[in-house]
C-alpha cells in the first residue's frame, strides 16, 4: 500500500524533530520529566513513522534490523559495564564515580546521564526491532 | 571484591545472557562459565553466612529505606544454592540438543539470574520485578518448541501467572500505603503500629500476597496451569520448572510472611490451619490425579503437586520441626524431581512416545538410567534410605508433636497412592518389550542418548545426591536448621 504524497512529505519533515525531541527527553531525564525509556520510545516511534509512511523495505535499508539488534545489546552491555566500572573504581555496583556538578545543568547528576543514554539506545532499537518483527510476521503494514 | 559478592552472583549470569546473544560458538561455554563463577562466589561466602553472619549490600551506595538492599542470610543462601546447583546441571543437560539456539540459553540464564534476584533482594517491589522477569522467561521457555500444545500451555500459564503476580503487586501496594517504605525489614519495623491502627488492610495485604503466591506454587484450587506447563515444556525446562521455579514461590511466601507479618496476623485469620487444610487438599488431589495419568511427564507434573502439598503441610504446622521438614523436603524434591524429569526426557526420546505403556523393556536398553529413575521414584514415595523418607518422617513427627495425627494419616495415604503410580511406571520399565516396540532410530540431528556424557552425568550426580542425603540426612538438616532459626526468631509471640 502506498500512502499519499502529503503524508510522505510531512513524515519526512517531521522525522528530525521527533528525533531531536527524543534526544531531549533522554538527555534531560535527570532534570525534568522524561528519561531513557520515554526518550527511547520517542526515537523508536520516529523510525516506525518512517516505516508507516514510506515502505518498510525503504526504511529497513536505512535502519538495518541487524544494526538495530546489535545496538540493543550494546545498550544493555554498556549499562552493565557502567555498573561494573563503579566496582572497579572502588564504589559499589552502579555507584556514582563522576563529579556531581551544579544542579539544573546537563552535566550534573553524575552517572545518571550516561545510564539514561544507554537505556535510550536500547529502548529505541528494541521498539523498532519489535515493529519490524511484527510487520514481517503479518506480511504487510 | 569480596564486598561486592551478592551483586556479582546476580550479574554474572545476566551479563553472560546478553553476551550469549552476540556469539554463536561460545554460547554453552559462556553460560556454564558464568554459572560456575556464581557458584564460586557463593561458596566463598557460605561458611561465613552459616555461622550466623548476614551480608547486606547497598546497590549504588544508597542505604536504608531509600535504596535497594541485597541481603544474603541463611534462608537466601539455602535457596540460592538449590537454584545455582540445579541450574548448572540443567545447562549441562541441554548441551546435546543441537536445535536449542542462542535464545534458549539467553532465556535460561535470564531466568536463573532473576531467580537469584528474587531470593537476594530485600526490596519487596524489586522482588516483584524480578519475579515478573523470571515468569516472562519461563513462559517463553515453555513455548520454545513452538508447537500447538506448548503454546497453549504457555498461554495458560501466562494468564494464571499474570493474575497471581497482580495479586502480589496489589498486596505490595497495600503495604506501601500503610508503611511508606518498600524495604522488607523497614516494613517489618513499622508493622506493629500499622496492625493496631488498620488491622483490615494488613490482613488484606497478607491474603493478597498469600493468594498470589498460592497460584505460583499451584496450591490445590489454583493449580490449573501446572500440569500442562510442566509436562509440555522441553525436558530440561520441565526439570527447571518443577525443581526450581516452584520453589521460588515457596521462598517468597516464607520470606514475606515470616519477615513482615507478625504472629498476631497469622492468629487472627488462623492462616496456619488454612495452610494445613489446603496442603492436605493439594496432597490428596495431586496423588489421585497422578494415579490416572497415562502420559509419563503429566504423571510427574501431578506428582509435583502431590509433593508441594507435603511442603505446605510442613509450613502449616509451623513448629521448628515442621519448618525444618518443609525446607528439607524442598531440597529433596528439587533433587528428586529433576532426576525424574531428566530420565523422562531420555526415555521419551528413546521410546518415541510419551505414553507409559510404550516404555516397556527400557531397563534392557539403559540400565543405569532406569536405576536412577527407580531410586528417585522410591524417594518420592518415601522409602528409606532415600532422601524423601527423611523429610517426610520429619514432617510426620512434627505433626504428631503438634497434635495433628490426622495429617500423618493423610500423608501416609498419599504416600501409598504415590507408591501405586510410581510402581506402575517401574513395572512397565522392567517388563519384557512389546513385540512391535520400535528400535530407536536416530534421525539427522537427533540426540544419541546411550552413553552420552552430558545426558548421563547430571542424572548420576543427582542420584548420588538422593542417596547421600538419604543416608546422611544430617547434611541437609545442617543447611536448613540455621534458616529455620532465622525464621522463628522473627515470629516468637
Amino acid at each position: 500500500m502506498r500512502s499519499s504524497k502529503i503524508i510522505r512529505t510531512i513524515a519526512q519533515k517531521l522525522f528530525p524533530f521527533i528525533v531531536l525531541f527524543g534526544f531531549y527527553l533522554i538527555s534531560h531525564g535527570h532534570l525534568s520529566p522524561g528519561g531513557g525509556f520515554q526518550g527511547g520510545v520517542v526515537l523508536g516511534t520516529a523510525i516506525i513513522l518512517l516505516a508507516l509512511s514510506h515502505s518498510i523495505e525503504q526504511t529497513e535499508k536505512k535502519f538495518k534490523s541487524r544494526w538495530l539488534n546489535m545496538l540493543e545489546k550494546l545498550g544493555i552491555l554498556t549499562l552493565i559495564f557502567l555498573g561494573f566500572l563503579g566496582i572497579f573504581l572502588g564504589y559499589s555496583f552502579l555507584g556514582n564515580f563522576l563529579p556531581l556538578g551544579n544542579p539544573g545543568q546537563i552535566a550534573s547528576g553524575g552517572l545518571m546521564l550516561l545510564l539514561n543514554i544507554a537505556i535510550g539506545i536500547k529502548v529505541a532499537a528494541g521498539v523498532s526491532v519489535i515493529f519490524y518483527a511484527l510487520v514481517r510476521y503479518r506480511g504487510e503494514i | 571484591m569480596v564486598v561486592h559478592i551478592p551483586i556479582l552472583i546476580i550479574i554474572s549470569p545476566l551479563l553472560a545472557a546478553f553476551l550469549v546473544l552476540l556469539t554463536r560458538k561460545y554460547k554453552i561455554i559462556l553460560s556454564i562459565a558464568s554459572l560456575i563463577a556464581s557458584i564460586v562466589f557463593i561458596s566463598i561466602q557460605s561458611s561465613r553466612i552459616l555461622y550466623g553472619d548476614k551480608i547486606t549490600y547497598h546497590l549504588g551506595g544508597w542505604q536504608g529505606p531509600l535504596g535497594i538492599n541485597l541481603v544474603v542470610d541463611e534462608l537466601s543462601l539455602f535457596f540460592s544454592l538449590i537454584v545455582l546447583g540445579l541450574g548448572l546441571l540443567i545447562v549441562v543437560y541441554s548441551i546435546p540438543e543441537r536445535h536449542y539456539g542462542r535464545t534458549y540459553y539467553f532465556l535460561l540464564l535470564i531466568s536463573l539470574s532473576s531467580m537469584i534476584g528474587v531470593i537476594y533482594t530485600a526490596d519487596i517491589f524489586n522482588m516483584y520485578v524480578f519475579y515478573e522477569l523470571l515468569s516472562l522467561a519461563m513462559y517463553l521457555l515453555i513455548a520454545y518448541p513452538k508447537t500447538g500444545v506448548t503454546l497453549r500451555a504457555s498461554f495458560n500459564y501466562l494468564i494464571m501467572g499474570g493474575v497471581g503476580l497482580s495479586f502480589f503487586l496489589l498486596g505490595v501496594g497495600f503495604l506501601y500505603a500503610m508503611t511508606g517504605t518498600l524495604d522488607i525489614f523497614h516494613i517489618a519495623e513499622k508493622m506493629s503500629v500499622a496492625f493496631n491502627s488498620n488491622t483490615r488492610m494488613v490482613l488484606m495485604s497478607f491474603v493478597l500476597i498469600a493468594t498470589g503466591m498460592g497460584i505460583k506454587i499451584a496450591m490445590f484450587p489454583l493449580h490449573g496451569w501446572l500440569p500442562d506447563a510442566h509436562s509440555m515444556a522441553p525436558s530440561p525446562i520441565s526439570a527447571l520448572l518443577s525443581g526450581v521455579t516452584v520453589k521460588i514461590g515457596i521462598y517468597v511466601l516464607i520470606r514475606v510472611t515470616y519477615s513482615i507479618f507478625s504472629a498476631e496476623t497469622f492468629f487472627t485469620i488462623s492462616s496456619h490451619a488454612i495452610l494445613m487444610v489446603l496442603g492436605a487438599g493439594t496432597l490428596l488431589f495431586g496423588a489421585s490425579m497422578a494415579l490416572v495419568q497415562t502420559d509419563l511427564k503429566r504423571l510427574l507434573a501431578y506428582s509435583t503437586i502431590n509433593q508441594l502439598g507435603i511442603v505446605l503441610i510442613g509450613l502449616g504446622i509451623g513448629t521448628e520441626l515442621g519448618l525444618i521438614g518443609a525446607l528439607f523436603h524442598v531440597l529433596n524434591h528439587a533433587i528428586m524431581k529433576s532426576t525424574l524429569f531428566f530420565c523422562a526426557g531420555i526415555m521419551i526420546a528413546e521410546a518415541g512416545t510419551r505414553e507409559i505403556k510404550g516404555l516397556s523393556g527400557f531397563n534392557r536398553q539403559q540400565p543405569a538410567i532406569t536405576f536412577a529413575f527407580v531410586i528417585a521414584s522410591l524417594g518420592m514415595i518415601g522409602i528409606p534410605p532415600i532422601n524423601g523418607f527423611a523429610s517426610k518422617l520429619l514432617i510426620c513427627l512434627a505433626a504428631i508433636e503438634a497434635g495433628y495425627t490426622v495429617l500423618v494419616v493423610i500423608i501416609l495415604v498419599a504416600s501409598a497412592i504415590s507408591a501405586a503410580y510410581y510402581f506402575r511406571v517401574i513395572q512397565v520399565l522392567f517388563s519384557s518389550p512389546l513385540e512391535h516396540s520400535p528400535i530407536p532410530t536416530h534421525g539427522e540431528g537427533q540426540v544419541v542418548h546411550r552413553g552420552n556424557f552430558f545426558r548421563a552425568w547430571p542424572i548420576y550426580i543427582l542420584t548420588a545426591g538422593c542417596l547421600l542425603l538419604g543416608l546422611i540426612p544430617a547434611l541437609g538438616i545442617s543447611l536448613v536448621k540455621p534458616a529455620v532459626g532465622l525464621l522463628l526468631s522473627h515470629v516468637v509471640p
